[in-house]
């Protein structure tokens, strides 16, 4: 294993049971993840990108110990954590969700909700408090912020409390679920800078998590597209949206629009789009949906494989 | 006779601090009967109560404190306009079939049985690219995509003299999202029902729109054909809008945030309400508020066109 993989998973499951209404009788499973095999280098920002349904989500719980997997292996720093408690990580893995209006409580103060993460770790409550304003002006918020209630501060200042929340235990690992689709534009542009600034400063690795490709190419270095819980492309950002191989990638990258009415919007869309319909279960994901299925797609699941250097694709359209 | 015009309206509510100003001295135009006018701008704007007042449904706690609005010439109370919300589940009846919703509209307004009247519900349902068996279904049973288009056959259904579709895909993914707008602006040009596109999303404004208004602080700031607006946009708060969005089609090395935060209803800054985030504000800005100028085949209130 290369000594500079942060995070590994070797065909990481997680499925839930599906049980009948009346017997509580288990009837199938959703299969939220199903065979992720992923490498994190140190200090880079991975771009998971799916739409609704893909299980995005449920992959960043899974890399941020909030929930145990069906099946596979996890490891971090070449330790396998797959099933060891999230306590022996301390706080070298942090989320940030959507929500700023959920993630805070409304009844602490800023500091406390603070130095909150900070009270399993080694520190009195001196240098505690200490920490908080230095990440407070870390994240762009002054010492006088210590002392409001969540109620007092805006979307994007919520934000940055809880980034800073994140960024306090000085983590290595930071799960980023649609940090900032919740938030006006303005707003989100002042938040993708901090955050790529505070990744420059402290070498931190990002798994960003998004539905938007825009933020997707901004803020990434590596990009992963993911559809019904399986990575269908991976590769370095810019192969990703110059030469995007899986027919899903290119679907994607036509459905959108460019803030200029000149270029041509015109999305080749098969007719049954989205992660709600029906899927194909045996073979390829895709294939009900693809414009370049073939038979073979119904029959044999694709592997993840190497196309060209550091970019891989699941797609039969590409076996060599 | 204009299938739209708004002139000099002010809608205020009431709050905990008093009646506030949230859509202040707005001019609008439809002029084309094929028209779509996107409204756009930040949370807070002032757009979706201005499309709600332009539908006749302002709650209880607003009030038009001056201007009016006409559609072909006359108020709101006596013309139809049809409206299709973002949360197409909150707008449809859980309980009933798509099929029995759409069919009410034909029972009541043309006095129509109830088999004629679930006949053309099917009709509507095929207008909008759902089979004829998706009468016998209950919204539940529907994706988000499919709810939206079921909800647009309604809006159609009593053939409105205007839309206003309030964020009509912001809830769906990108691709139903293509789908659906497409199909809007289709039923736009083809059957001559001018439409009030009220969104955040610029990217989707450039594509869909004929003209954009972008609001700021309950104002409209900047007013012209999309083509003139996006090649070269006037007004600061336009052009920092377009600099602070990420896109898909060219590589951004650098996000130019727009400073600050966008303001609190009716708590707007003396002279020009841009100016306490504006990057090329000077000492006018800050005494005296910029009328709407004409500027470049558009309108304009910035004093940097004075």
């Amino acid at each position: 294993m290369h000594s500079d993989i942060l995070v590994k998973t070797e065909s990481l499951r997680k499925h839930y049971e599906v049980r009948s209404r009346l017997l509580k009788k288990i009837v199938g499973y959703v299969k939220a993840v199903d065979g992720v095999d992923l490498d994190v280098r140190k200090g880079e920002a991975l771009g998971l990108v799916g739409e609704s349904g893909s299980g995005k989500s449920t992959l960043g719980l899974l890399l941020a110990k909030l929930i145990e997997p069906t099946s596979g292996r996890y490891f971090f720093k070449g330790m396998d954590v797959t099933w060891s408690s999230p306590r022996i990580l301390r706080g070298k893995i942090r989320v940030v969700f959507q929500d700023p209006y959920s993630a805070l409580n409304p009844r602490l103060k800023i500091k406390d909700s603070l130095i909150e993460p900070l009270t399993t770790l080694k520190y009195n409550d001196r240098e505690a408090l200490e920490r908080a304003s230095e990440y407070l002006k870390l994240v762009g918020l002054s010492r006088e912020h210590l002392e409001v209630y969540p109620h007092m501060l805006s979307g994007g200042q919520r934000q940055r409390v809880i980034i800073a929340r994140a960024l306090i235990t000085e983590p290595e690992f930071i799960v980023l679920d649609e940090p900032t689709s919740m938030l006006d534009v303005s707003t989100q542009a002042q938040i993708l800078e901090l955050l790529k600034n505070i990744k420059e400063e402290k070498e931190i690795t990002y798994l960003f998590i998004t539905h938007n490709l825009a933020v997707a190419r901004y803020i990434s270095d590596t990009i992963a597209i993911m559809f019904a819980g399986q990575i269908m492309e991976i590769g370095d950002k810019n192969a990703i949206f110059t030469k995007p191989l899986h027919p899903y990638t290119r679907n994607l990258l036509s459905a959108y629009p460019s803030p200029d009415p000149l270029k041509p919007w015109q999305p080749e869309l098969p007719e049954d789009t989205g992660n709600t319909g029906k899927r194909n279960e045996q073979g390829c994901k895709y294939a009900n949906r693809c414009m370049f299925r073939r038979d073979v797609c119904f029959r044999s699941t694709p592997e993840l494989i190497e196309v060209e250097k550091d970019h891989r694709v699941r797609c039969h359209l590409y076996r060599l | 006779m204009k299938p739209l015009e708004v002139r000099n309206l002010t809608i205020q509510y009431l709050t905990y601090r008093g009646w506030v100003d949230v859509v202040s001295n707005v001019d609008l135009d439809i002029d084309d009967k094929t028209e779509i006018l996107a409204v756009a701008g930040e949370s807070g704007c002032g757009k979706t109560t201005l499309g709600l007042a332009i539908a006749g449904l302002l709650p209880p706690n607003a009030r038009i404190t001056s201007g009016y609005i006409k559609i072909y010439g006359k108020n709101t109370e006596s013309s139809r306009v049809a409206v299709i919300f973002q949360d197409a589940l909150t707008s449809l009846n859980p309980i009933l079939t798509i099929g029995e919703q759409i069919a009410e509209i034909y029972v009541h307004h043309f006095s129509m049985t109830r088999s004629e009247a679930l006949e053309e519900a099917k009709r509507k349902l095929s207008e909008v690219g759902l089979p004829d068996s998706y009468v016998n279904k209950y919204p539940h049973e529907l994706s988000g995509g499919e709810r939206q288009r079921a909800l647009i056959a309604m809006a159609i259904a009593l053939k409105p003299e205007l839309i206003v579709a309030d964020e009509p895909t912001t809830a769906l993914d990108v691709t139903t999202q293509a789908k659906v707008l497409n199909m809007l602006r289709s039923i736009v040009k083809n059957q001559s029902i001018p439409m009030v596109y009220i969104t955040h999303d610029l990217a989707l404004v450039a594509h869909v729109a004929d003209r954009v208004a972008i609001m700021y602080a309950g104002q409209v700031v900047e007013y012209r054909d999309k083509y003139s607006l996006f090649n070269k946009p006037l007004h600061p708060y336009t052009r920092a809008l377009l600099d602070s969005l990420p896109r898909v089609d060219v590589e951004v090395r650098e996000l130019l945030a727009i400073k600050g935060e966008p303001p609190l209803p009716g708590v707007f800054a003396k002279g020009c309400r841009f100016n306490p985030r504006c990057p090329q504000v000077f000492d006018k800005c800050l005494v005296e508020e910029p009328g709407l100028r004409a500027v470049d085949n558009g309108l304009v209130r910035c004093h940097l066109y004075a």
